[in-house]
């Protein structure tokens, strides 16, 4: 039987309010590349606050490996879960623009400090030697 | 071997930030006439001084065009197809979100900062073969004034 469930900010009676002030935040960084990304390569991007929740991530990237059979990936993360966010995206490979997309990785809560980081989860076939990424994250400091 | 590099906003020094806002504004326009080619569509205006981060694009549920020919622009004046160019949704009586990352989207279009006051713009760039004669078209955009 089909039924109304609620989560614990829907529960009656649980004395949540719906507000008017919970504020986002954004922090927006580029990189411009110098030599190929290898494997491995980790760029840190922005600074996340300590008690920011992360809401959502969008990479912007050109092409950065210009092979034919194109190897590149790109994964988003912090420190100690580097495919956090966006895990292995192919989108170097033609040039592009993705998300969050890493399914439970939204409402991402930093208890401490930290940096969003790409890293190179495969290495480009025939990597751009130049070209600008572009990180942008949206996160809100309420509870 | 493998490196560590650092963006501007990753170094030494740059602290953390709580207080960067972000911005939004929304547009909608009904239009009661079918869409024809050169159609400019000033859905928004920005400030200037504004950095645009997302955008979200909500073509109706009826569509632009009952057949397969529109073809349209989201930018502004002095790039009319700053943000999405070539976009092919709405065809065939089909409602679409459009979103930085769709098809037609402009790869190193975020992070654009406006130094004067500006509107966005939808621009038809090919007329519709038979246009939906009504429908509301809303556009929201996010944007940050800090730096």
């Amino acid at each position: 039987m089909a039924s109304t469930l609620y989560s614990s900010d829907c529960t009656d009676g649980n004395g949540v309010q719906p507000r008017a002030g919970l504020n986002l935040c954004t922090v927006s960084a580029t990189y411009a590349l110098a030599a190929a990304l290898e494997l491995d390569d980790l760029i840190h991007m922005v600074k996340i606050p300590a008690g920011a929740t992360l809401l959502d991530v969008i990479l912007d990237v050109p092409d950065l490996d210009s092979d034919g059979s194109p190897a590149l990936t790109l994964s988003v993360g912090y420190t100690g879960a580097l495919e956090a966010f966006i895990s292995q995206s192919t989108v170097g490979q033609a040039g592009g623009i993705v998300r969050l997309s890493v399914p439970g990785g939204s409402q991402k809560l930093f208890a401490a400090e930290d940096t969003l980081q790409i890293s190179a989860t495969a290495a480009p076939a025939t990597g751009a030697t130049e070209g600008t990424i572009k990180l942008t994250a949206i996160y809100t400091m309420d509870p | 071997m493998a490196s560590t590099f650092q963006s501007a906003k990753a170094k030494a020094g740059i602290p953390a930030r709580t207080g960067l806002g972000i911005c939004s504004v929304s547009g909608s326009y009904t239009f009661l006439a079918a869409l024809v080619d050169e159609d400019v569509i000033e859905m928004v205006k920005i400030p200037a001084g504004a950095t645009i981060l997302d955008w979200l694009l909500d073509i109706p549920a009826t569509g632009l065009d009952t057949g397969t020919a529109i073809v349209f622009d989201l930018g502004d004046g002095a790039s009319t197809g700053r943000f999405a160019t070539g976009c092919v949704q709405g065809r065939s009586s089909a409602g679409a979100l459009v979103r930085p990352g769709s098809t037609g989207s402009v790869v190193g279009a975020t992070q654009y900062q406006y130094t004067a006051e500006d509107t966005i713009d939808f621009h038809v760039t090919t007329a519709p073969t038979t246009g939906v004669a009504e429908g509301v078209l809303k556009l929201t955009v996010f944007y940050t004034m800090d730096l």
